[in-house]
């Protein structure tokens, strides 16, 4: 439907197009789109398999793989309730507290690295009494990079669950009320239920976010092979070794799960509201 | 007021920016009330503030000798305390359940076993003629169903006091006197006080013992449905019972119409 107005709408063919709007309009879709072609091109296709098999390889993508599915198991537990108290509940300060949490969203990732180390790290203003009293140390370790990954992912999350909680329709909630359900049986039986393709959507978008995550996670848990290092901080480690091969495989392998992302959720995108 | 006595007491004063609604409602053991009037009236909000879904502004609620609302005394009890079953205009019957967890939903609500819950809901299903509807979802239901199941959800944990919002004005015209006759049987076998809201004479008129006539917030006439058809006191009431108010001045046998 909505490509029959857009087919409505549209200029027809042929009858000037303003060259002025459609040259640079061409050359940013090829500013996108090019890079991504180089890419493709450049992948040794033949030897795939085995370079994405290879230790160091299968290694990142199995540690990228659990990191980012408990970072965003985390954003699920602590994301979703924190969802529904910025949709559905009212006190003063609600809109500033919706904004700062998602600062994350437009925060330089390095900084949020550099954030979580002075929060979490040995001498930081928390990690010194998880190190002293609990002897605990987060920073350079898988933890640490799900810690990461969760706090630049969670915001993706948030939103997404927050546009479902306020798209749907309150008073199923009342209905549920009126036949004696407490707030939390309402929450889990009546209203999760019904926002459930919008929780799915930003969980894909947070679990998209966590995966690709670079910048904090190199600054809070550094790339150590086999414990720290993802996908991401294993390309850039294989390119400055001059390893090209290796980091074009991997690469084009994130490449995938982006577009299969972008497949899964296509119209939902941050909305969240089911179609 | 007190708080002692059967049925529904209440005196509901809701103020929502320029409007109030100021109305005294009664209802008896048994008794079907139907609030009547036209649209914007504040009948929704009177359904509203006896569900608890809208605390009151001034008044109070008594059922069945429990205070519901009483805002000079502090007292509020929340929606799902309150032991008020209620049918919504739309039912609002939960999408993701089928129409026997829909039914079984208040009985699961106050901590009735799942097995039992669902051989409850089965039987109110039955009486309402659905049985073989059961494990259908809301969506594959007819408008008639639906409003059955909905009835049927509200009634299962058996509260107190029944409320329903406009049961029949989603239906069509052809399911909607067989719904209704339906509804009328099933609101004659319900024990409490029923409040039905509805802005069609008749079917206030079929439904209903004793109607109140709210018009701009305010009750304009109550009476049992043959009083207030044979004596409408404004021209909405007569508008909507089908005959025409002159409005005059009476002097001994003689009446003398205003205006012409």
């Amino acid at each position: 439907m909505r490509r029959d107005t857009a087919a409505r709408r549209g200029p027809r063919p042929g009858c000037g197009l303003p060259l002025m709007l459609l040259l640079p309009a061409a050359l940013a879709v090829a500013f996108l789109l090019l890079p991504l072609m180089a890419l493709i091109v450049r992948t040794p296709w033949t030897t795939l398999p085995q370079l994405l098999l290879a230790e160091d390889a299968r290694q990142a993508l199995q540690l990228s793989l659990v990191c980012a599915a408990s970072a965003t198991l985390i954003c699920l537990v602590l994301g979703v309730p924190l969802a529904w108290v910025l949709a559905r509940t009212d006190f003063p300060g609600r809109r500033l507290l919706r904004a700062l949490v998602t600062v994350p969203l437009v925060l330089p990732p390095v900084v949020g690295g550099v954030a979580l180390l002075l929060l979490l790290g040995r001498r930081g203003l928390l990690g010194r009494y998880l190190d002293t009293g609990l002897g605990i140390s987060l920073p350079f370790t898988t933890a640490a990079v799900v810690v990461a990954e969760a706090f630049v992912a969670m915001p993706f999350l948030v939103i997404a669950v927050e546009g479902a909680l306020r798209g749907s329709d309150q008073r199923y909630d009342d209905a549920a009320a009126t036949l004696g359900a407490s707030k939390l049986m309402v929450f889990r039986r009546v209203t999760l239920p019904l926002i459930a393709p919008g929780v799915l959507a930003g969980s894909v978008l947070c679990f998209a976010r966590a995966l690709g995550e670079f910048g904090a996670t190199i600054t809070f848990a550094g790339s150590f092979p086999g414990r720290t290092q993802t996908m991401p901080t294993a390309i850039y480690t294989a390119l400055e070794s001059g390893d090209t091969d290796g980091a074009l495989a991997l690469s084009v392998l994130l490449l995938a799960v982006s577009v299969a992302v972008l497949i899964s959720l296509r119209d939902r995108w941050l909305s969240g509201v089911p179609s | 007021m007190t708080c002692q006595g059967d049925g529904l007491r209440a005196r509901l004063l809701v103020t929502r920016g320029r409007f109030t609604l100021d109305i005294e409602l009664n209802a008896g053991p048994g008794q079907v009330v139907a609030l009547l009037g036209p649209n914007g009236a504040g009948k929704s909000s009177a359904l509203q503030a006896l569900a608890g879904l809208v605390p009151l502004t001034g008044g109070a609620v008594h059922l069945a000798g429990r205070c519901l609302d009483d805002p000079s005394a502090a007292i509020f009890i929340a929606a799902a305390d309150r032991g008020v079953g209620m049918v919504f205009q739309d039912y609002l019957l939960f999408p993701h359940l089928s129409a026997v967890d829909n039914v079984g939903f208040g009985l699961r609500a106050t901590g009735v076993p799942r097995r039992r819950a669902r051989q409850h809901a089965l039987g109110w299903l039955e009486r309402m003629g659905l049985a073989d509807a059961a494990d259908a979802k809301p969506g594959k239901l007819s408008g008639g169903q639906s409003q059955l199941v909905a009835l049927a959800r509200a009634l299962a944990p058996e509260p107190a006091l029944l409320l329903l919002d406009e049961p029949l004005a989603a239906l069509d015209a052809g399911t909607r006197v067989h719904v209704r006759a339906d509804l009328q049987r099933h609101l004659a076998a319900f024990a409490g006080p029923t409040v039905v809201v509805t802005h069609d004479a008749v079917d206030a008129m079929v439904l209903a013992d004793h109607l109140v006539v709210v018009e701009d917030g305010r009750v304009v006439q109550h009476g049992t449905p043959s009083q207030v058809a044979r004596a409408p006191r404004t021209d909405y009431v007569a508008h909507l019972v089908g005959v025409n108010l002159d409005r005059g001045r009476a002097r001994g046998h003689d009446v003398s119409l205003d205006g012409d």
